[in-house]
């Protein structure tokens, strides 16, 4: 017995468009998308600056299949993101919003369109002026995702869903690529990250 | 655990829950003559007096598929737990979706999944290796250290982006320890 459950992104203008999700490139394109294949680059930054990708939001959605509960949904990478022979960030990372208290994952409903300058930078999730509402007024800075592994997820979701949840659209992970001066250029490989979640 | 349409998952199972009451009740998953399915229910109902995972066998991974669920047979032992009156079970499956890559090992022709930059075959362990244009031999640094002139790159892995799942079924009691899973291994955890 079990669920049928895709992983989903959303793009766009508030209150966001619901793609699968097969592929996600981080990128600069106001309004957001999924993947503009190579325009709307991630640029390295001038000496002492730092520019970072637009927000990306990662989650997943039961969209059928036979279930009790569905619940516990974890998001990590293989924690070597920043390494040289994988994207060589350098100081870089990739960033992942973090809540002080409860899931750190983003309700649905707390969707917000990305903002920034398209095709140059997008805004810093904690800036405090254009970050993210959900996330600015949070004490907690974002963490590296590379802290994220199998055997340390990020928990950003631990709703019980029930065939009879009203949503189904689980919370969703807000992550952002940050580049500072020392970050390496050129188009970057296919970078690994999972989802996990508990069923019975 | 089929990808059935563009990153959407259902977890093909290997092992199906299993319970007995107190009275000597039984209820599962499966049905194991039809393959019809039970739910597990809102809440672990009271007065179990076991609990287990059972493994799915050919016979009942073809009756799962007429109800639309997919089964991967296993020969595998049950796992199932005694529990004391005032025990309440951990019971559940866990599944992960990898984005990761599929590797093609073009020295010995293995293919296999990697979680990052694949550095080198573990199957032959063949690496990247470097040609030197002089001398004609394979060296492990860019610079052969012969003709102190710069190789030429051959790398023998070739990647793919690709997706697959893992599944891990668990069992326990809570507050005290939890089996995990799967046809191959159990681990046990305090």
């Amino acid at each position: 017995m079990a669920a049928v459950v895709q992983i989903v992104g959303f793009y766009g203008a508030t209150p966001g468009v619901k793609t699968p999700l097969t592929v996600q490139r981080y990128n600069t394109a106001i309004p957001s998308q999924r993947d503009p294949g190579l325009s709307f680059p991630n640029n390295i930054p001038p000496s002492g600056e730092t520019y970072r990708s637009c927000w990306m939001y990662t989650g997943a959605e039961i969209t059928g299949g036979t279930y009790s509960q569905l619940t516990n949904w974890r998001w990590g990478t293989p924690g070597n993101i920043k390494d040289p022979a994988v994207w060589d960030l350098g100081s870089g990372k990739v960033q992942v919003a973090l809540k002080d208290t409860g899931d750190h994952g983003c309700p649905v409903a707390s969707y917000e369109a990305p903002t920034g300058v398209s095709g140059s930078y997008g805004y810093d999730i904690k800036d405090p002026v254009n970050g993210h509402t959900y996330y600015k007024g949070e004490t907690a800075p974002c963490a590296d995702a590379d802290n994220y592994t199998t055997t340390s997820p990020l928990v950003f979701d631990t709703t019980v869903y029930t065939p009879a949840s009203p949503l189904k659209v689980t919370k969703l992970v807000v992550h952002q690529l940050v580049l500072e001066d020392d970050s390496s250029f050129g188009e970057k490989a296919e970078l690994a990250n999972f989802i996990r979640w508990q069923e019975i | 655990m089929p990808e059935i349409g563009p990153n959407c998952w259902k977890a093909a199972l290997s092992f199906f829950w299993w319970r007995e009451y107190r009275d000597g009740r039984q209820e599962q998953e499966f049905d194991l003559l039809t393959g019809q399915i039970s739910p597990w229910g809102p809440k672990t109902p009271d007065g179990l007096a076991k609990v287990g995972w059972l493994p799915v066998t050919p016979g009942l991974a073809q009756k799962m598929k007429s109800c639309g669920e997919y089964g991967i047979p296993t020969q595998s032992l049950a796992v199932i737990l005694p529990l004391a009156e005032d025990e309440e079970p951990v019971i559940y499956k866990e599944t992960t979706v990898w984005e990761g890559s599929q590797v093609h090992c073009k020295a010995c022709d293995a293919v296999f999944r990697s979680t990052g930059p694949a550095t080198h075959c573990p199957i032959c362990g063949a690496k990247t290796s470097w040609r030197c244009p002089k001398c004609g031999q394979l060296q492990d640094s860019e610079i052969c250290p012969d003709c102190k002139v710069q190789g030429n790159p051959i790398n023998p892995l070739e990647s793919r982006p690709a997706r697959w799942d893992e599944t891990e079924y668990f069992l326990g009691v809570k507050g005290k320890f939890c089996n995990r899973f799967n046809t191959s291994r159990l681990i046990t955890e305090h």
